[in-house]
């Protein structure tokens, strides 16, 4: 994972101002694939509003629904493990991993894994770990996090895969072609899933009723690990919870829609017993989340279903990619899960954002997400976790906004000053503002000055 | 404490006052569509799938032997289209399966998804592992919607459970969609009209 606050990060990123561009328009055509899937259907408000509601509701009752899950898991054959953090997460699965003496695990896409850092740990102690999405195949080969949650290599063009591929899997040099590419990779992974001895997976919902888990995938790698292996171990946070089988309509009409503009995932697979014979494992973790869920003003991110829609709207996340976010969920959402877990180190996420507001508006289960990133730059400045020339400069603007009279002589100077001494305003040193900015032609008069003159006439 | 312990004490002392839980009143919401069938067709197609309208079982059983004349590996395992034929035990004999055929008990319209369980499909890996995957459905089985489906299904009563609404598929690329990832490269969806 790479370190370094936000703004440093994203100023690597945007060095190169044609793949900037390219990203920021490929995230903004899966955006508009998700309008285009929501306007398909009238009753998307009612939808989000379902989803806001049984989300809100099941984490106001999260206590008695995750015992009711765990005893229903249990009475499937299901073994249930709990993990406080994400050492106690990582350490389960290998013990797990230990008693059938796993040389091999595949494993589909599971964020809560990258958040608890769990292949740099099984690696260490000899257990080979393959991440069979293929975005994150990708990545994994290239000793790279995913930039995206969804979409993990949406960073990477198709000539840096072909080199990964060449270089890791023997393909042909400069065959960009993605058919090839994408069936060279199948064949490489088909051995892998036939050969792994555990499988592990993510956990999309799990539902409490029924002791049910459900998982979502497009390329059905999901299923081929968790068939293929004797050992199967899911791995979900205690928000993942949802109360009844019912209550799924909801979600998996608004999870792909939303994520991809696809009307649901290729596959939608339900897992409530192990095969006669196997193994099934569920670990659910804390890691932080019952701390938030005693924050009110962010309890509700923990409704977040990780689509991602807010990810791909973001202008500042379009612009400066998900490496800028140094952590496993980048984009809004990730900036306001990611202070939770650490605070200090996290502290520059919230302020990666306009606060224009349109992650809220995407987002399929409501969760006010602007908001809370405005009220974390509060917690985090009165923590004291800002840098001197913001709370500098913050302080300084608050002084001249509270006393007009100081602002009007302030406005008049900084006009007079960028008509004669535009050199300074463009001095990246002194004004970081015009960084990747032009900087306006300076009014002659301010518009109070304008205005009363003119309001007579 | 435990984990377990520590981990539910927080979570009972943080959770908020309850909130209540909405009704999912979705037939006053939804409209039935007229042409279920259509509507299926369509937005099967639009995931990369597709659809086939045949008569009866009779026909699927023809179709079966077809594809068995071809000399690959195929399996039928539906009671209705003739005997169910045994699966080799070995991952490695699956592995060049060509095609297989499985009955279906719901199929959604708004979304080309069939619901496809355990008990239908014998072994667990065989709608993934297979080079092509057959569907069977009743077209009386047709639903307007995902809350139709769950309405319709037991999730719990087959150990495992899935909706399957297109052949295996990755963007991952350069948002190049390419169909077969991991599992089948093929999906069709034979409807039955009774």
């Amino acid at each position: 994972m790479k370190t370094g606050n936000h703004a440093a990060l994203a100023k690597d990123f945007i060095r190169d101002e044609a793949r900037t561009d390219w990203h920021d328009e490929t995230l903004w055509w899966i955006r508009q694939k998700r309008d285009k899937a929501a306007h398909n259907l009238p009753e998307w408000e009612q939808l989000r509003q379902w989803a806001s509601e049984i989300k809100e509701h099941t984490l106001s009752n999260l206590y008695e629904y995750l015992l009711e899950f765990e005893q229903n898991a249990m009475a499937n054959g299901v073994q249930v493990h709990w993990a406080a953090d994400a050492a106690d997460h990582n350490r389960i699965i290998k013990a797990i991993a230990d008693k059938h003496r796993v040389k091999k695990i595949v494993k589909s896409k599971s964020m809560l894994t990258e958040e608890c850092h769990l292949n740099e740990y099984l690696e260490s102690s000899g257990i080979g770990v393959i991440d069979t999405d293929l975005g994150e195949r990708i990545v994994q080969l290239r000793r790279e996090p995913p930039s995206h949650i969804v979409l993990p290599a949406i960073h990477l063009k198709k000539q840096d895969v072909s080199e990964t591929f060449h270089v890791h899997l023997g393909t042909e040099s400069g065959n960009n072609d993605p058919q090839y590419l994408v069936a060279s990779a199948r064949l490489h992974l088909r051995r892998e899933f036939l050969e792994a001895d555990l499988a592990i997976t993510g956990v999309n919902f799990a539902i409490a009723e029924t002791g049910g888990i459900i998982v979502c995938t497009n390329e059905g790698n999901a299923d081929m690990g968790a068939h293929a292996a004797p050992v199967h171990i899911a791995c979900m946070g205690i928000e993942k919870i949802i109360p009844k089988a019912e209550h799924l309509a909801v979600f998996t009409r608004l999870l792909a829609r939303s994520a991809t503009g696809q009307a649901i995932t290729s596959y939608t697979s339900h897992f409530h017993r192990p095969r006669p014979g196997r193994e099934m494992h569920i670990v659910i973790v804390d890691n932080g989340r019952s701390r938030q869920l005693g924050r009110n003003d962010f309890r509700n991110s923990l409704k977040c279903i990780r689509c991602a829609a807010c990810f791909n709207t973001c202008p500042v996340y379009r612009r400066s990619g998900g490496h800028s976010y140094h952590s496993a969920v980048a984009g809004p959402i990730g900036s306001i899960l990611n202070p939770n877990l650490d605070m200090k180190a996290n502290a520059d996420l919230p302020f990666a954002s306009t606060l224009c507001g349109s992650c809220s508006n995407v987002c399929p289960v409501k969760i006010n997400i602007h908001e809370q990133l405005w009220k974390w730059r509060q917690v985090i400045a009165a923590e004291g976790y800002i840098s001197g020339s913001k709370k500098t400069g913050m302080k300084m603007m608050g002084y001249v906004l509270a006393r007009p009279k100081i602002y009007r002589l302030a406005g008049s100077v900084a006009r007079w000053m960028l008509r004669h001494f535009s050199f300074i305003a463009k001095s990246k040193k002194l004004n970081p503002w015009y960084k990747q900015r032009e900087m306006p032609e300076a009014p002659e008069k301010s518009f109070r000055e304008w205005y009363l003159k003119n309001k007579r006439s | 404490m435990n984990a377990r312990e520590t981990i539910l004490a927080a979570i009972k002392t943080n959770q908020p006052a309850p909130v209540r839980l909405p009704a999912i009143d979705h037939h006053n919401l939804i409209a039935d569509s007229a042409d279920l069938t259509a509507l299926f067709c369509q937005n099967l197609e639009a995931g990369g799938g597709s659809m086939q309208r045949l008569p009866d079982m009779t026909a699927v059983q023809q179709l079966i032997n077809e594809k068995r004349a071809a000399g690959g590996l195929v399996l039928n395992l539906i009671s209705q289209a003739g005997n169910i034929d045994l699966i080799p035990p070995s991952l490695e004999i699956l592995d060049s399966l060509q095609q297989v055929f499985i009955i279906g008990s719901v199929a959604v319209a708004e979304n080309g998804a069939v619901w496809v369980t355990e008990s239908k499909m014998i072994n667990r890996i065989l709608p993934f592992i297979s080079d092509q995957l057959y569907l069977v459905v009743y077209e009386k089985q047709l639903v307007s919607t995902m809350h139709d489906a769950y309405e319709k299904i037991k999730t719990d009563d087959d150990g495992f459970g899935v909706f399957i609404a297109s052949p295996s598929k990755t963007a991952d690329i350069e948002q190049s969609l390419v169909i077969g990832a991991h599992g089948a490269r093929k999906l069709v969806v034979l409807v039955i009209a009774k």
